[in-house]
């Protein structure tokens, strides 16, 4: 290689490039500058070799390591168990579910896609918005569905996330209702989106996952919402609803919205909210009214 | 509102699973905790399977399951660690060095993957990003949701540290004596 003594500044110009030029991201001029001064300048091109021989490395080390075999599993497995619950994915089948359900006697029902705008009401999906979205981000994504918490410890938590005298009852009470099939994984007190919630987060057979979710009204009502009931239990109004891979029921009292949200199907979901519909109802009446 | 794409399962494996070891390795690197990795892909897959209706076949689905990824990131960090992360500002002690010691011909993976978790983070997944999964620029900048500008400047500053922190000082090429040599790279 002929030797050519460029100066400092040419060499630190087209080192500025090397970065882009690895990535293939320059220019064509540029690039044909770049090569110019490699074919003279050895010092830069033993420069370039090394952030080569770098990025290379690390490339071939990052990728040495596998994602373990059961990571792969658990994701399949989620995915296969989620898609023969999606029953209600698509709003012609939910639409379908709507017509049986009414011949069926059922009140009536209306299901659709949570996120579709123009499918509800604003005031719908606001109410709706209000206990998912307490069941996504603190059950789901911060994984609080895997901390099992004891009733004792439950009980004997007096920081700011305990449920407190005031909501410690409902542990026993939905854990007699509902029975053997599914176990209270934790109740707490969180806050999501500038709003109180009481959280009863419990799991089932084949991988359920399922939440209570309690909070003070400020001015929204399901009955008020453009909302239909989807069925009663005991008298009290239950609202179904069918987001694509979550369901969500809904009951309220005059001052409380109650939530089960699950991934359990449409029916599942609706049998646990108004199994638990009634006595819960009543513990919260008992409490403001 | 009927026009959502009615999707199953197995296309949505087909598409998302075979990225599945890149999200992994990334997770791995990103909050250096296998078993916390292992959570965050786990969930990236639930929320982009939730969300499968709205991808569009034939777009980039490894850059929509990285984007899915890194908000994971994000919200990770900021609920359980708040971690301080050194904002752009911010120089390291070897990026302000002039002199950069050369680094050995032969680098070990341990040596490289130590050297990667030293730097920090918002250095480190747009390095990943560039160096392991090859992305392009314009992908990263929306993956992570910062301007080209700045993916360019970080990976610059990112290389730099990596390098920095991989070079075997000698005793023969002192700071002074090799200045002029280094300067730049």
């Amino acid at each position: 290689m002929k030797v050519i003594n460029f100066g400092e500044k040419a060499c630190e110009k087209i080192r500025g490039y090397f970065d882009s030029y690895l990535d293939n991201e320059l220019l064509v001029e540029t690039n044909h500058e770049v090569l110019r001064h490699l074919a003279s300048c050895e010092s830069c091109t033993q420069a370039l070799e090394v952030r080569a021989r770098v990025k290379l490395s690390l490339k071939r080390a990052v990728e040495r390591e596998e994602a373990p075999g059961i990571l792969l599993d658990s994701v399949r497995r989620t995915i296969r168990e989620s898609g023969r619950r999606r029953f209600f994915a698509h709003p012609f089948i939910a639409a379908a579910a709507v017509l049986v359900l009414v011949v069926s006697g059922i009140l009536a029902v209306r299901t659709s896609h949570l996120f579709v705008p123009g499918a509800f009401s604003s005031e719908a999906q606001q109410i709706i918005q209000v206990g998912l979205i307490d069941h996504v981000h603190c059950a789901l994504q911060l994984g609080k569905w895997k901390e099992l918490i004891s009733f004792d410890q439950m009980r004997q938590d007096t920081g700011k996330g305990a449920l407190g005298p005031e909501f410690i009852g409902l542990v026993p009470l939905v854990k007699e209702k509902l029975g053997p099939d599914f176990q209270v994984v934790q109740g707490h007190r969180c806050r999501e989106n500038h709003r109180d919630y009481v959280h009863l987060i419990l799991t089932g057979q084949n991988g359920s996952i399922l939440s209570l979710v309690i909070t003070e009204k400020k001015g929204e009502s399901f009955s008020r919402a453009d909302l239909v009931a989807a069925t009663q239990a005991s008298g009290i109004p239950v609202y179904g609803y069918s987001e694509d891979r979550l369901e969500i029921a809904g009951f309220e009292t005059s001052q409380f919205l109650a939530y089960v949200v699950s991934n359990l199907d449409w029916a599942g979901n609706l049998k646990v909210a108004s199994t638990i519909a009634p006595s819960v109802s009543d513990y919260l009446r008992r409490l403001k009214g | 509102m009927f026009l959502n794409r009615r999707v199953d399962s197995d296309e949505f494996e087909a598409v998302a699973v075979p990225h599945l070891n890149a999200l992994y390795r990334t997770a791995a690197h990103l909050v250096r905790d296998r078993t916390e990795a292992q959570d965050l892909v786990q969930n990236v897959y639930l929320l982009a399977w939730k969300s499968f209706h709205r991808f569009e076949p034939g777009t980039n689905c490894r850059a929509w399951l990285f984007k899915i990824l890194f908000n994971e990131i994000r919200h990770y960090r900021r609920k359980w660690y708040n971690k301080k992360i050194a904002p752009d500002g911010e120089r390291s002690i070897e990026e302000t060095l002039p002199y950069e010691p050369p680094i050995p011909e032969e680098i070990r993976d341990e040596d490289i993957l130590t050297a990667l978790d030293q730097i920090p983070a918002e250095f480190r997944e747009v390095v990943l990003m560039a160096d392991v999964h090859e992305f392009a620029y314009k992908e990263i900048a929306e993956s992570l949701s910062i301007p080209i500008g700045t993916v360019m400047s970080r990976l610059s500053r990112g290389r730099k540290q990596l390098r920095a922190k991989l070079a075997v000082p000698t005793e023969a090429s002192g700071p002074n004596d090799a200045r002029e040599e280094v300067r730049g790279l």
